[in-house]
């Protein structure tokens, strides 16, 4: 979870969709998973003028308890509910203008995608993802089989043992 | 050629009991630059969105009768093939933004229609240069300001070439400047592109200056249609469908009616401030 919040928070959207188109990804997966975190997006946007709507009409959250403030949060869901439908029905209005149809294929031949012409995946690009997944080969090795991140076989540990303790 | 036409059109949504198109008749040629004016809840949007094929595509309903775009059914193309002759702009950008940057955005319609990627970076930067967003590319679509994301909106449009551009009150979200930019844009698209604009708006003002035609929708039905420079001659009847008339329209009328002049009056602001000078220089 901790991976996933840095990676989440120290990349932009654009260049993690970037990213998947490049690796070979089909369109339809990384077109879905663009539309989930513009969705999360709006959601949180939307969540946050409902709060601010309660907050002009003297609402103050702080002063509930924990109980109170669950139940109060489960009162958000139908407002942001009803929004979401309404806003998917924009967005999927705005997708058949656009002429969108869910395949890799436009009249018979391969979808272009322009941002991966773009932005080719380059040798630098196939080193370095090779030394990441090596890298993560090898610390899955180093630690279901050779068992050098217990706490008996760490450095610090073992140091300390010795030069402290004698043993 | 007739880009659109519309033959008897009755369109209700369902759940409602009165129809929002109650039997359209309809013909634009094509090249014209036409403005759709009405109350609200008039059937401006169900009319536009009808021609775009919104209707019956994306709502449940009874629809009878015909939109026919440049002589094909629209009901027989598929998206694809609609999007290609027919685009739309929306009231609300970030209703019609699906991508996560200004570049995809853009490209996204392009790659839709099968344009070839070389074909898509040379229509990327005219269209940019075009519409004035250069140094905006890398940027979400949902972070720029109101007047940027309508221009973005409309960018992304014009790149796909269709031969029809609709936009349904591009400025009803935006403050003054904003709506000045995107009517600036308008502007641009009428002297520069060889297409047919159907523009949406209650800014009667701003589209006198740029429509060749209007048409009144009022209650589900075409009130009036005809040439921008003629359609104000009978301000009562515009006046009772709901419209407010421009005050520089309503002053030259009244200008004109006391100096018993039978012709009608000018309806563009230059025009009319030349009238006006003539008058008070003397002329006749």
């Amino acid at each position: 979870m901790l991976a996933s919040i840095f990676y989440f928070s120290t990349n932009r959207e654009r260049d993690i969709l970037v990213g998947f188109r490049t690796l070979g990804f089909p369109f339809i997966v990384s077109y879905f998973f663009g539309l989930i975190l513009r969705s999360a997006g709006i959601f949180l946007e939307d969540y946050a003028i409902i709060r601010e709507a309660e907050q002009a009409r003297g609402l103050d959250v702080r002063n509930l308890s924990f109980g109170g403030k669950v139940k109060h949060f489960s009162m958000y869901l139908v407002p942001l509910f009803t929004l979401s439908i309404r806003k998917c029905e924009d967005i999927s209005i705005g997708l058949f203008s656009k002429g969108t149809e869910l395949s890799g294929k436009v009249d018979g031949k391969k979808r272009p995608d322009y941002l991966k012409h773009k932005m080719k995946l380059q040798r630098t690009d196939k080193w370095i993802i090779a030394t990441i997944i090596a890298a993560s080969l090898a610390v899955v090795y180093f630690d279901l089989v050779v068992d050098s991140f217990s706490l008996e076989n760490a450095w610090l540990y073992r140091t300390l043992r010795h030069t402290w303790f004698n043993l | 050629m007739n880009a659109i036409e519309i033959k008897d059109l009755i369109w209700r949504y369902e759940g409602r009991e009165t129809p929002a198109l109650k039997g359209i008749n309809l013909e634009i040629e094509e090249n014209q630059f036409i403005g759709v004016i009405g109350p609200n809840e008039a059937g401006k949007t169900s009319l536009v969105a009808a021609i775009k094929g919104i209707i019956p595509e994306n709502y449940n309903g009874i629809y009878k009768g015909d939109v026919k775009l440049f002589g094909k059914l629209n009901r027989d193309s598929s998206p694809r093939e609609l999007a290609r002759t027919v685009g739309m702009v929306f009231a609300d950008p970030d209703a019609q933004f699906t991508s996560m940057s200004v570049e995809e955005e853009i490209s996204f319609g392009l790659e839709n229609i099968g344009c070839d990627v070389e074909e898509i970076g040379k229509r990327l930067e005219w269209v940019c240069k075009l519409t004035n967003i250069e140094g905006l590319f890398e940027k979400p679509p949902y972070d720029l300001s109101g007047g940027q994301k309508q221009r973005v909106a409309i960018a992304s449009i014009i790149a796909m070439k269709p031969k029809i551009i609709i936009l349904d009150e591009p400025t009803s979200m935006l403050d003054p400047i904003s709506k000045d930019m995107v009517f600036d844009l308008l502007r641009i698209m009428k002297e520069q592109l060889n297409l047919t604009v159907i523009v949406v708006e209650h800014n009667v003002e701003k589209l006198v200056e740029l429509a060749d035609k209007l048409i009144l929708v009022h209650d589900g039905q075409i009130e009036k249609y005809g040439a921008t420079e003629t359609f104000f001659d009978d301000l009562d009847f515009i006046s009772e469908k709901s419209i407010r008339v421009p005050g520089a329209i309503k002053f030259m009328h009244m200008v004109n009616a006391s100096r018993n002049k039978g012709e009608h009056s000018p309806i563009q602001l230059e025009e009319i401030e030349k009238t006006v000078k003539g008058y008070l220089k003397g002329d006749e």
